[in-house]
């Protein structure tokens, strides 16, 4: 294997490792600002069950993101590569201002501004580039409308209970199960952007033939990526996430964590490459709604929701720049 | 009447929802549409909480 391609790989890599970093707070939020956990346990928990993900998930995200973003003909090594650095580069920029915004997304604005550099705006999948975006704007909503819903639902079956403590106590131990699903969850959808970028790497390459499946080996590299990222966690975004957006309580916790758990389940099995970060902060929000409006600090979601509308643009920007460059270079 | 804000709220998500509608793809028209629905039912809740509250 060429070293240009070892490197590309090493830097998908270490994209999905920023990513575990970067999305930790993501499955770790409310089990740590609820107390169920310390945060050391709560990362080692998520890291767990982000690798234990490939055991029960297909690669059909891979799959959306090697041929559904960039027309696969004319992905090269240094197009991936800009595309990565776009993508990495906007998530450390994001994450030093503790921002929750979507490395899925600065992964599609990364590989799109860097094709688009080096070859112009037809080389974009149209369809696939509208199934992502659909779902840019539904993940969040799903995310929401599941999160009130659970919420009420627990709320009316366990409403004339007396024994709050209790019940308190249930729901912190619930809270190590629906952490577990998200990660999980979590694992499934982005571990396999990765995939699908090395997999654009290797047939790009000639390494594999075109429609290939992803290799076990990869498989097996992407999971322990993301799970070493969020093995090393992230505070900042943490605080954002699991406090500054609505207070949670162990049953708001385990409600919020189910709603994206299955919204992340049915898209990772769709194939639908979503955002964690939307789908989790959309559960948070429909959380702390079925209390009332005023429980969500709109302040706060509204600086996420600018960060996603920037998000791609913003890694678009940098790969373009990053794809010029290394074209002049090379 | 913060409950018809939450309305309110639901009823704009319905219509985003809604407008996903013919931009998605076949296979996927279903699951907006049934997003598009679930705002606008939970939006009729929220309105139908807000009244009984102003009432009591």
């Amino acid at each position: 294997m060429e070293i240009g391609v070892v490197v590309v790989i090493l830097v998908a890599l270490g994209f999905d490792y920023v990513n575990g970093f970067h999305d930790a707070a993501n499955s770790i939020a409310t089990v740590v600002s609820t107390r169920v956990l310390s945060p050391r346990m709560a990362v080692a928990w998520a890291a767990f069950f982000n690798f234990a993900a490939f055991l029960v998930f297909g690669t059909h995200v891979a799959t959306t993101i090697a041929k559904d973003v960039v027309v696969q003909d004319v992905l090269t090594i240094g197009i991936v590569f800009a595309g990565l650095v776009g993508a990495i580069g906007w998530d450390l920029l994001t994450f030093w201002f503790g921002l929750p915004t979507s490395s899925s997304h600065a992964l599609v604005g990364g590989m799109a501004g860097a094709a688009v550099a080096a070859h112009g705006g037809h080389v974009l999948v149209t369809a696939g580039l509208r199934k992502i975006g659909v779902f840019i704007i539904l993940s969040p909503l799903v995310g929401l409308a599941l999160g009130m819903i659970f919420t009420i639902i627990v709320m009316w079956v366990f409403h004339r209970y007396t024994h709050v403590e209790k019940l308190n106590r249930g729901f912190r131990r619930g809270q190590l199960v629906s952490a577990a699903a998200f990660s999980l969850g979590h694992g499934a959808n982005d571990a396999q952007k990765t995939m699908g970028i090395i997999l654009a790497v290797l047939i790009a390459s000639n390494h594999l033939p075109a429609n290939s499946e992803v290799p076990l080996w990869v498989v097996l590299a992407a999971h322990t990526a993301i799970g070493l990222g969020t093995l090393s966690g992230g505070w900042r975004i943490v605080k954002t996430m699991g406090t500054k957006i609505t207070r949670l309580q162990p049953l708001g916790g385990v409600c919020a964590e189910s709603a994206a758990a299955a919204t992340l389940f049915f898209t990772s099995s769709a194939g639908i490459p979503v955002s964690t970060t939307h789908t989790i902060t959309g559960a948070i929000v429909g959380v702390g709604a079925t209390r009332r409006l005023s429980a969500v600090r709109w302040g706060i979601a509204g600086r996420v929701v600018w960060a996603w509308i920037l998000t791609i643009p913003g890694a678009f920007a940098i790969s373009y720049v990053t794809s010029l460059i290394v074209r002049a270079v090379a | 009447m913060k409950g018809d804000r939450r309305a309110l709220f639901f009823l704009m998500s319905a219509v985003a929802a809604g407008l996903l509608v013919p931009v998605a793809e076949q296979e996927h028209r279903w699951i907006v549409t049934t997003v598009a629905v679930t705002y606008v039912v939970l939006a009729i809740a929220s309105a139908l909480d807000a009244w009984s509250r102003a009432r009591r």
